[in-house]
């Protein structure tokens, strides 16, 4: 087996969260205000369901995801469905890779940087779709705990300059608004549908599903907690603080005579940031060698993918806000198809031996 | 073999004619003659004669081959038939000895190969514990081995490598704790090699694991309280002639990050010193990196009274802080090589001119920055806090340097996981390089970066695959 139920909760509890808290704080205090923590909760709560369903699957099956859609629709469908999910991964995984720019001006460079630093994540990324899925879950040992202790130490580091004030009353929105920041947040809400093409790599035990679920829900809790504690520093101003999780320490009292030592957790937080970013890219391409089981697929598309990344970063790296306008105006009912709907769905594939 | 003494000993030296190949003639007191061959240098001469010749010059009975095994009366006394074994015997060491008449050869154990003391090796100096060292000779560290396991479970396998140097190699593992599986692969991957000599353990390392990497993949050690250690996890070990360096397999990373002196002295001051030396070491390689990409990228990581310091202190440097720091870097790695080959003599000169001419001058002269010279020097000695790991951080300090002087703090980032990547798929002999922290083995972190006391390390690491986790049950006396 090639993840560990461990590896599992971490990546669902220690990865799955990363990604969604640099530019969706922002975006959430814009349409909501002081109520961001409600879309948020409202799209974890349908992030889990599906979640539990895809677990609840992999506790009738030892088949992987190609292996259940091959029996039930044969071997040209499953190709097909997997060369779109293929397709699907590579452009969800457009939006939060872009995403980091913010991260990178806000907390790695003082000037804006030449598009050349972004090859060394096309170059990474690259190499690392080529590993076996094994990589993935020893990585996620190393580096979900480095990522979560400095993460828990930022946000130590911001508990002092919090202001509650401006989070109370917080039940005042209605239901449009809602609506509108959770399409608008859905780009980085999208981990759910990931285990399902972890099916048949990894063995479930029993509590294999509760814990997966129980680690994805703390990760959700940290979420909230972070976005409360986002709010409550910036409060009127959180809309126009585009990278959260390297300016919520920024005003720790030390930093004047010790140096920005948020910066210093901000970079171990990236590592486990950087990770989860090029889970899509590797499903991605893992989809795609799937729909086209040829001997250097694997490789032609992850070198495909370094070059298009780097290609695509240097002609729209300043165009982050047209791309995410264009996404969460016209991508909605895609990433509720295939995160949502069709991992949902996927229960019903299994066969009932008997 | 012939049955006359002259015909044998003619093919004994068409064979062997080398002139350190000696041979020494005397008859029985029947007057039956008799002939030993020896290589000089390399036998017990004074034994030879003692047990050989005495003992022969004075015999009177029948010639037999059993008679002349009861006349030498020497446990470590066989007889061989063919000229290539006979051959081999004497390059080894051991005598031969030809009897008129009897078309065998008798081999006399009195091999004395010339050795140097046991001391204690430079590599692995310990305040507390055990001060011996391996030496060259293979014979010895097996018996230093044997003395620590009162056991017939210690079992070695004895090997001949090298087509021209048929160097001893004995395969070392506790029966019933190793892995079979890895034993036996260790055994087929020695032999599956030809090689014309073998002149250091080095050369039987680069065998045993397949592929390239930057990072070390075998374990060694010239301490046998060390091997000891590591053979009773579960590891098993490879001792080469000719080399005090002794190999262990399968290899860990973390292995390097533990010193034998943390197991006698406090766990809490073990595990201390065991992260002092993690966070040296990481440091060591990503500070000239770090401080490079500080000035260029991103000034607020510098608290504002040091940036002001270092400001005061590069203003007017024609060099950028990465050539500056790469420069620097070098020269050190010039100085420590230098060090290393020159004779000691000339060691104090380098000195001086090391330190004095090219950091001091170079610094007055304004070439160098006062703290690119003092973050060098401390990078230099804290990655000798792992001094087994040097081959692999020094080269790794150059990369960070020159990925952050061009892409940034977010070079070493992408760097580092880059390296991760590349990390968590090295495995030999199934056991993962980085473990016991990916995959994570939850009871193997107690003798990790931190050390449990000795009472909660009752298992075998789990990551090195012992076949018996036992290491010790507490028990109750009455």
């Amino acid at each position: 087996m090639q993840l560990s139920t461990r590896q599992l909760c971490f990546i669902a509890g220690g990865l799955f969260p990363l990604t969604k808290l640099v530019l969706l704080p922002s975006v959430l205090a814009y349409h909501m205000e002081s109520d961001l923590l409600f879309p948020a909760l409202f799209l974890f709560l349908i992030e889990g369901l599906v979640l539990f369903s895809v677990m609840h699957l992999s506790s009738k099956t030892d088949q992987t995801f190609y292996a259940l859609v091959e029996d039930r629709f044969g071997k040209v469908f499953a190709r097909i469905l997997f060369g779109v999910y293929g397709v699907y991964f590579l452009c969800s995984a457009i939006l939060p890779v872009f995403e980091q720019n913010l991260l990178l001006r806000s907390a790695f460079y003082d000037t804006i940087p030449s598009p050349v630093i972004f090859s060394s994540f096309a170059v990474l990324a690259g190499y690392f779709c080529m590993k076996p899925l094994r990589c993935l879950g020893r990585l996620s040992d190393v580096v979900v705990p480095i990522s979560s202790v400095s993460l828990a130490l930022l946000l130590v580091l911001s508990l002092g300059t919090i202001e509650t004030d401006g989070f109370f009353p917080f039940i005042d929105f209605k239901a449009n608004r809602l609506f509108t920041a959770s399409v608008r947040a859905l780009p980085r809400c999208l981990d759910c549908a990931y285990p399902l093409f972890f099916l048949g790599h990894f063995k479930h035990e029993k509590g294999t599903t509760w814990k997966v679920l129980l680690s994805f829900a703390v990760g959700c809790i940290v979420v909230l907690f972070f976005l409360f504690d986002f709010y409550c520093i910036f409060s009127v101003l959180s809309p126009r603080e585009s990278s959260a999780v390297s300016k919520i320490a920024r005003y720790f009292p030390a930093t004047a005579t010790i140096g920005r030592i948020d910066l210093i957790l901000t970079y171990l937080f990236s590592l486990g940031y950087v990770l989860a970013l090029m889970i899509p890219l590797y499903l991605a391409v893992s989809c795609i060698d799937v729909c086209l089981p040829f001997r250097y697929t694997r490789l032609i598309t992850s070198a495909a993918i370094t070059l298009g990344l780097f290609f695509l970063y240097t002609l729209l790296q300043s165009s982050l806000m047209g791309i995410d306008n264009l996404i969460g105006t016209y991508g909605f009912p895609v990433f509720l198809l295939f995160s949502f709907v069709i991992p949902s769905l996927s229960f019903f594939l299994r066969k009932t031996h008997g | 073999m012939k049955r006359s003494i002259s015909e044998n000993a003619m093919l004994i030296k068409r064979r062997m004619p080398s002139e350190d190949i000696l041979s020494f003639s005397f008859t029985t007191r029947n007057g039956t003659a008799c002939k030993l061959f020896y290589a000089d240098g390399i036998v017990d001469k004074e034994m030879m004669g003692r047990l050989v010749i005495t003992p022969l010059t004075a015999y009177g009975g029948t010639i037999g081959k059993a008679e002349i095994m009861e006349a030498i009366a020497f446990p470590e006394v066989k007889t061989a038939n063919r000229m290539e074994q006979l051959e081999k015997e004497i390059a080894e060491g051991n005598p031969v000895l030809f009897v008129d008449g009897i078309a065998t050869g008798f081999i006399v154990g009195t091999k004395k190969v010339p050795v140097r003391a046991i001391t204690e090796p430079q590599t692995g100096l310990v305040t507390k514990g055990p001060r011996a060292g391996f030496i060259e000779d293979v014979k010895t560290n097996m018996a230093q081995v044997r003395l620590r396991f009162k056991t017939g479970k210690l079992r070695f396998l004895n090997l001949k490598l090298g087509k021209q140097s048929q160097t001893n190699v004995a395969i070392c593992y506790l029966d019933g704790i190793a892995k079979e599986t890895v034993v036996r692969e260790i055994e087929e991957r020695l032999q599956s090699f030809e090689i014309d000599a073998i002149p250091d353990s080095s050369y039987v390392g680069r065998f045993l694991c397949q592929g390239q990497s930057l990072f070390k993949r075998i374990g060694t050690t010239e301490k046998p309280d060390v091997f000891a250690a590591r053979i009773a996890e579960g590891r098993v070990g490879v001792l080469v002639d000719g080399s005090p360096v002794a190999l262990t397999l399968p290899y860990l990373l973390l292995e390097d990050f533990q010193s034998a002196e943390d197991y006698f002295v406090n766990p809490v001051r073990a595990s201390f010193t065991r992260l002092l030396r993690f966070a040296v070491a990481t440091l060591a390689v990503l500070l000239p990196a770090l401080y490079v990409s500080a000035q260029l990228f991103k000034l607020q990581l510098i608290p504002l009274p040091l940036l002001l310091t270092i400001a005061s202190s590069i203003q007017g440097l024609p060099l950028s802080p990465s050539l500056e720091l790469f420069l620097t870097l070098t020269v050190l790695e010039l100085l420590m090589e230098a060090s290393v080959r020159m004779p000691k003599y000339v060691g104090l000169a380098l000195s001086v001119v090391g330190a004095l001419t090219l950091g001091d001058t170079a610094v007055n002269a304004g070439i160098l920055s006062t703290p690119a010279v003092i973050l060098v020097a401390f990078s230099g000695i804290a990655l000798y806090t792992v001094p087994d790991l040097v081959e692999t951080t020094s080269p790794l300090r150059l990369i960070a340097l020159i990925v952050a002087g061009s892409i940034g703090t977010y070079g070493i980032v992408t760097g580092a996981l880059f390296l991760l990547v590349a990390l968590v798929g090295e495995e030999q002999y199934g056991s993962p390089l980085l473990a016991p922290f990916s995959p994570m083995k939850a009871n193997d972190l107690k003798d990790s970066l931190v050390r449990a006391s000795l009472p909660a390390l009752d298992r075998r690491p789990r990551s090195i695959g012992s076949k018996n986790r036992i290491r010790f049950k507490e028990t109750t006396c009455n």
